[in-house]
């Protein structure tokens, strides 16, 4: 680490597990979010220059961001080109511990991906990443009282499904 | 007092309140009309709810093997210079997706090899035979290649140890 700034190396070891979770959470499955934190630790050791030490969480949830947003318009366009599946793959996604406790989890990642994504980046950035509403106005480039009403709304909008789907309690 | 919450519909200073982002006189103006309207406790007891359930959720981990990949896959990348900004991305994600398959079986050749050399060394009454690492790995290596091939057969497909 030089000046306050890691290498991408040590942003991968010390951040890696944040920025998988924060992926998952927005991209709902295993495939996806190792692209997106592929992408993403491809955009960190391309930008590690123009870092400045300060949040670096909420630097790099603002990268994967990007990147998912980035994969969502690029999906919009060729609605047809999803993400192959890669036939040379054998590891199967890591077991939960609990299947009650993965079984609600399910449901509440369910009622996440419902989200438009106006609404999933702010709530996933605000309850997942625990970013401040002004680090998510930031990471997202809208006003803060925006943040604030996409929040509200998508939360009121997530228990309204979990609801619906017989999720009374978190 | 404000009354901005009587004056909204959206109601989404509740989450402000919720989440600790409100000014000391806009949490007084919630606390004055969440003491006076039951519909107003109703939501920020539905958003509560919400809020908990994404803020229980287990911290999602990747799979075995993946940082090995992905971090070999992102070493592998040319570096180009870019001008402001997050760099864009130059490969599609397909790609990049391709590319750690790749990794992440050599990867798991080499965790094989090295569960082999393992083996050998630490099986009691063995030591006196030679493994033919060398040969299993490059057999390995090569019918790794393939796209189709896992790791699996390695075990199976060669001789592992031999006697002097």
């Amino acid at each position: 680490m030089a000046d306050g700034v890691p290498s991408w190396e040590e942003v991968a070891r010390d951040h890696g597990r944040f920025l998988y979770n924060v992926a998952y959470r927005l991209a709902g499955n295993d495939d996806d979010a190792q692209d997106l934190v592929q992408e993403a630790l491809l955009r960190v050791r391309k930008g590690l220059e123009r870092y400045q030490p300060g949040s670096l969480e909420g630097w790099l949830a603002r990268i994967v961001t990007n990147v998912f947003l980035d994969e969502m318009r690029r999906r919009k366009r060729r609605p047809t080109d999803a993400l192959p599946e890669d036939p040379g793959r054998v590891l199967p996604p890591a077991p939960a511990a609990d299947e009650v406790q993965r079984g609600l989890s399910d449901e509440i990642q369910h009622a996440l991906e419902e989200l438009p994504e106006e609404f999933r980046v702010p709530v996933v950035l605000c309850d997942v990443s625990d970013l401040s509403y002004e680090q998510i106005a930031d990471a997202t480039g809208v006003p803060i009282g925006t943040v604030r009403s996409r929040i509200h709304r998508g939360r009121r909008m997530l228990r309204a499904s979990l609801t619906a789907g017989g999720v009374t309690g978190p | 007092m404000t009354d901005f919450l009587g004056a909204r519909d959206d109601h989404d200073f509740l989450s402000g309140y919720l989440d600790g982002e409100l000014t000391a006189d806009e949490r007084a103006g919630v606390e004055a009309q969440l003491a006076t309207s039951a519909e107003l406790r109703a939501e920020l007891a539905d958003v509560t709810a919400a809020r908990d359930a994404v803020r229980g959720l287990p911290r999602r981990e990747a799979p075995a093997g993946f940082w090995d990949a992905v971090l070999a896959t992102v070493a592998a990348e040319p570096v180009e210079a870019t001008e402001g900004g997050e760099a864009a991305p130059v490969v599609a994600l397909d790609e990049r997706r391709r590319r750690r398959a790749r990794a992440w079986r050599i990867a798991g050749a080499a965790a094989a090899a090295a569960a082999v050399v393992l083996a050998v060394i630490l099986v009691p009454g063995q030591r006196q035979v030679r493994p033919n690492v060398t040969g299993a790995a490059t057999q390995h290596a090569a019918s790794s290649s393939d796209l189709g091939d896992s790791i699996g057969p390695i075990t199976a497909a060669v001789p592992l140890m031999r006697p002097r």
